[in-house]
């Protein structure tokens, strides 16, 4: 079986992150990058299904030169090999990823698409139901549970207030929700030899994928700083307050 | 080819390894690591901290298993046979946690390298996988109760039986790090009471350990005795040769040196972190404490400390590995070349170190006092380092006796050293010309002159002492100072200049320089112990003093903070 997980560069979770002065991006200058998170989970249950049923796991990433050291942390990881599409740092929205993603889906033609549900930068939670549409393909998404069998895959999804179990003919999309596993780490071993993984380099303008984009963010703004707080002596005082702020039903 | 002590007549190369050039593969190893040590281990500290040491070992075979121990380890033996500098980078990370961290080096570093260095093929080939991923865990078991400082004067005793087949070891071996829990120790014992020996002991052939003892800090490593009754170990397991042990326990014990203070950068890496968003965050006088200059002078300190640090020992370990890599000699001769580089790193980044968490504790206030604050810790686990491995009373020792040792037996041309510093030193303009591209340039001058006189000076004074010179700690610890000071401070100068270009050239020059400043008074005191005591004129010295400008300070420290605070 070939799985195809395509993953996200995105800042580390843990960094602080700063805007740019005009609001247009994040600064990146000092932020540490990794594979986004949700990204991760599904390279790690890409790995588990080829650890159970044999085939190839390859790893598609769709941004600048510098998206190859994610690549090579999940070649790390254990996966088979790597294609970068190299955007040379084109600015572009979730769909024209979506059509992009379809293209090498067209070459590669996998029998399975795992990625995250959403990339933790800018948690638009699209790209796999575009792909989905596009491809024509059946998707799962949220997943928290994928079984594989029989070229179909059975996905426990969590909804509002529960499971749901939907079963999908392959080929077909899945889309990971965080309590699907625990990512391993990319062993010493795994890092030494993922220097001899193939890794391609496709350019953006070779696919000849129309980018013009659909959507175009306009503007990033942090939260409003938190005010400080104020210290009250007892329950009689508080309830006073909270009156007087017009905080209380009553 | 680069030779040990070559520093002591050279300019420094403007072409040092630094941290910044490490490979692709580097520094994913820095980062499985890191990520490792902040999910895995952080995450159990405070187990740890109250010496479970259960969870210590748990993490050491976790660890194992993902090759943290394989990167020394030569291929052959199922390792990865990495480069030194690999090794490095994944110490520095290991900081996040010093009882970890020395508990894996207790494994990895002077426990396994032994075997690495001077295992016959039967011995590697038993061993070495299984050290190589923690499914063993060793220690290295060489400090007696009565032999500390003194260590080859030990009393463990290995008498032979059935004509040599077996050993025989009685004797009690002291603080020995993993003792817990290590499966192989290997073991310092003198063959009929007089031929210091290195053995391979299993604790299966049946050694006791004595009880836990109760320390300062590192509360995490598990330090016991080592009790050996009647052991018998096979005559295989004799590890280098009868009499020959303290090539064994030195040579470990070059690179455990440097080991040390190549880690001593990675916890201050840590450790500036950790205060700069602490000073950020709190605020007194309605302002964050980070505005305040003294405290940004504590900033600059802890930062350029740090950077020092690591431009030394990056600097060295890359020169051991053109070494053992380039020149195909033996790892261990290698680490033998640059013993003296070792133990300055080891002295220097210990004392470096000190001062960072200093530092770390009061940026804090009365919650550095606290237990719940991480540098509260920090303080007391990094104390050790200026026991262990050598007190840094005997490195400072070692260092004027290994460089009169060579000088002695013709491995380093001493004499022709000195003549050309006098020769430096009357046509100093010939320095100024060689190093006019170099960042800090005045700062290199400055160390360039101190290293020429150091030369001609101490010639006199070795001279004028002959073998009495045993007796004048005080000026072989002075000399000792004058060294460390140039060597860390010529390090810092040549990363700055290797990255000159680069947008961060400035800030790594006002480090370098800072280091250089702040240094520099024990530079001067240290000539003057040293020409005083020898009842030499102290006029050349003077001239010292003022080849290094005099500049404001204050406005470095100033500066090296805000982009600290800006980059970190
Ligand atoms: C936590 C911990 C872990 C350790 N782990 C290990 C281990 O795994 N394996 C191992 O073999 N050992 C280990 N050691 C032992 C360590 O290496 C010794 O403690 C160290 O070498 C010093 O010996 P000592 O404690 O006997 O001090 P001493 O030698 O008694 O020294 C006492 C003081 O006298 C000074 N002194 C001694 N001789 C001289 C001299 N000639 N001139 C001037 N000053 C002198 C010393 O510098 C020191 O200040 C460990 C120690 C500790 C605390």
């Amino acid at each position: 079986m070939k799985i195809l997980v395509p993953i996200k560069r995105t800042h580390d979770p843990y960094s602080k992150i700063k805007l740019k002065p005009d609001g247009s991006g994040i600064d990146t200058s000092n932020i540490k990058f990794v594979i986004n998170p949700f990204d991760e989970i599904a390279v790690e249950e890409a790995l588990r299904k080829k650890e159970k049923h044999g085939g190839e796991v390859v790893i598609l990433s769709i941004g600048t030169q510098e998206a190859v050291e994610q690549i090579r942390t999940a070649l790390a990881m254990g996966a088979d090999r790597g294609i970068l599409v190299d955007t040379a740092g084109k600015t572009l929205d979730q769909d024209s990823i979506a059509r992009i993603m379809v293209k090498i889906i067209g070459e590669e033609k996998p029998d399975l698409v795992i990625m995250g549900k959403q990339a933790i930068d800018d948690d638009s939670n699209q790209v796999g139901q575009l792909l989905s549409e596009y491809l024509n393909w059946p998707q799962a998404t949220f997943a928290s549970k994928v079984d594989i069998q029989d070229k179909k895959a059975t996905v426990v999804r969590e909804v509002d207030g529960g499971l749901e179990t939907v079963e999908v003919d392959l080929p077909a999309i899945i889309t990971t929700d965080l309590r699907l596993n625990q990512p391993r780490y990319a062993s010493l071993p795994g890092i030494m030899k993922a220097k001899q993984k193939p890794l391609k380099v496709v350019k953006l303008d070779e696919l000849g994928v129309d980018i013009t984009p659909k959507v175009v963010v306009e503007k990033l703004e942090t939260p409003p700083e938190r005010k400080a707080g104020i210290k009250v002596k007892d329950v009689d005082e508080l309830i006073a307050k909270l009156k007087e702020m017009k905080a209380l039903p009553f | 080819m680069p030779n040990g002590c070559d520093f002591m007549s050279q300019i420094v190369s403007k072409d040092i390894f630094t941290p910044e050039d490490l490979n692709e593969e580097q520094k994913m190893l820095a980062q499985t690591v890191e990520k490792f040590m902040k999910e895995e281990v952080l995450a159990r500290e405070q187990e740890i901290e109250e010496g479970n040491h259960e969870v210590v070992k748990d993490l050491l075979k976790k660890a194992g298993e993902l090759g943290f121990f394989a990167i020394e380890v030569p291929q052959e033996y199922g390792g990865l046979g990495l480069d030194k500098i690999s090794a490095l980078v994944v110490n520095e990370m290991m900081m996040y946690n010093t009882s970890f961290a020395v508990s894996s080096e207790a494994h990895i570093t002077i426990g396994s390298h032994p075997i690495i260095f001077f295992g016959n093929e039967a011995q590697k080939r038993k061993y070495l996988p299984d050290l190589a991923y923690a499914k063993k865990i060793a220690a290295y078991a060489l400090t007696e109760p009565q032999a500390g400082s003194d260590a080859l004067n030990a009393k463990t005793t290995a008498t032979p039986l059935n004509g040599g087949e077996y050993f025989v070891l009685n004797g009690t071996k002291q603080f020995i790090t993993n003792a817990g829990f290590a499966d192989i120790f290997v073991v310092f014992a003198k063959v009929n009471g007089k031929d210091f020996t290195a053995f391979i002991v299993e604790r299966e052939f049946g050694v006791k350990t004595g009880k836990e003892e109760k320390k300062m800090g590192q509360k995490g490593s598990s330090t016991r005795q080592l009790i050996l009754e009647d052991v018998k170990v096979p005559k295989e397991n004799i590890l280098g040769e009868i009499g020959k042990g303290h090539k064994v326990a030195l040579n470990t014990l070059n690179l455990g040196r440097m080991r040390l203070g190549g880690s001593a950068g990675g916890g201050g890496k840590i450790l500036t972190k950790i205060a700069l968003d602490y000073a950020k965050d709190r605020k007194q006088f309605g302002k964050p404490i980070i505005s305040f200059p003294l405290i940004k002078w504590k900033i600059a300190n802890m930062a350029s400390k740090t950077f020092a640090i690591q431009s030394s020992s990056y600097r060295i370990t890359n020169l051991i590995d053109q070494k053992w890599l380039g020149e195909k000699v033996d790892e261990w001769q290698a680490f033998e070349e640059f013993a003296v580089e070792a133990t300055i790193l080891k002295v220097g980044g210990s004392e470096f170190l000190w001062h960072i968490v200093d530092e770390a504790v009061q940026i804090h206030g009365g919650y550095g006092y606290l237990r719940e604050y991480k540098v509260e810790n920090a303080y007391r686990d990094e104390r050790v380092n200026r026991i262990y491995e050598g007190t840094n009373e005997i490195n400072r020792l070692n260092i004027p006796e290994m460089i009169l040792r060579r000088a002695m037996r013709g491995r380093i041309d001493f004499f022709g050293w000195v003549q050309r510093a006098q020769k430096n030193l009357d046509s100093p303009d010939e320095i100024k010309k060689q190093i006019a591209e170099y960042s800090a340039k005045e700062e290199l001058f400055a160390l360039e002159i101190a290293k020429a006189l150091l030369l001609t000076e101490s010639q006199k004074v070795f001279s004028k002492f002959g073998e009495e010179i045993q007796n004048e700690q005080e000026i072989l610890a002075a000399f000792s100072d004058i060294l460390i000071g140039i060597f860390l401070g010529e390090s810092a100068i040549a990363r700055a200049t290797k990255h000159k270009d680069k947008p961060y050239g400035r800030y790594y020059e006002n480090m370098a320089r800072f280091v250089v400043h702040t240094y520099w008074p024990k530079i001067v005191q240290s000539f003057e112990i040293m020409l005083l005591r020898a009842g030499l004129r102290l006029e050349l010295a003077e001239k010292l003093y003022r080849t290094l400008p005099r500049i404001d300070v204050v406005e470095l420290s100033r500066e090296i903070a805000d982009t600290t605070a800006e980059v970190l």
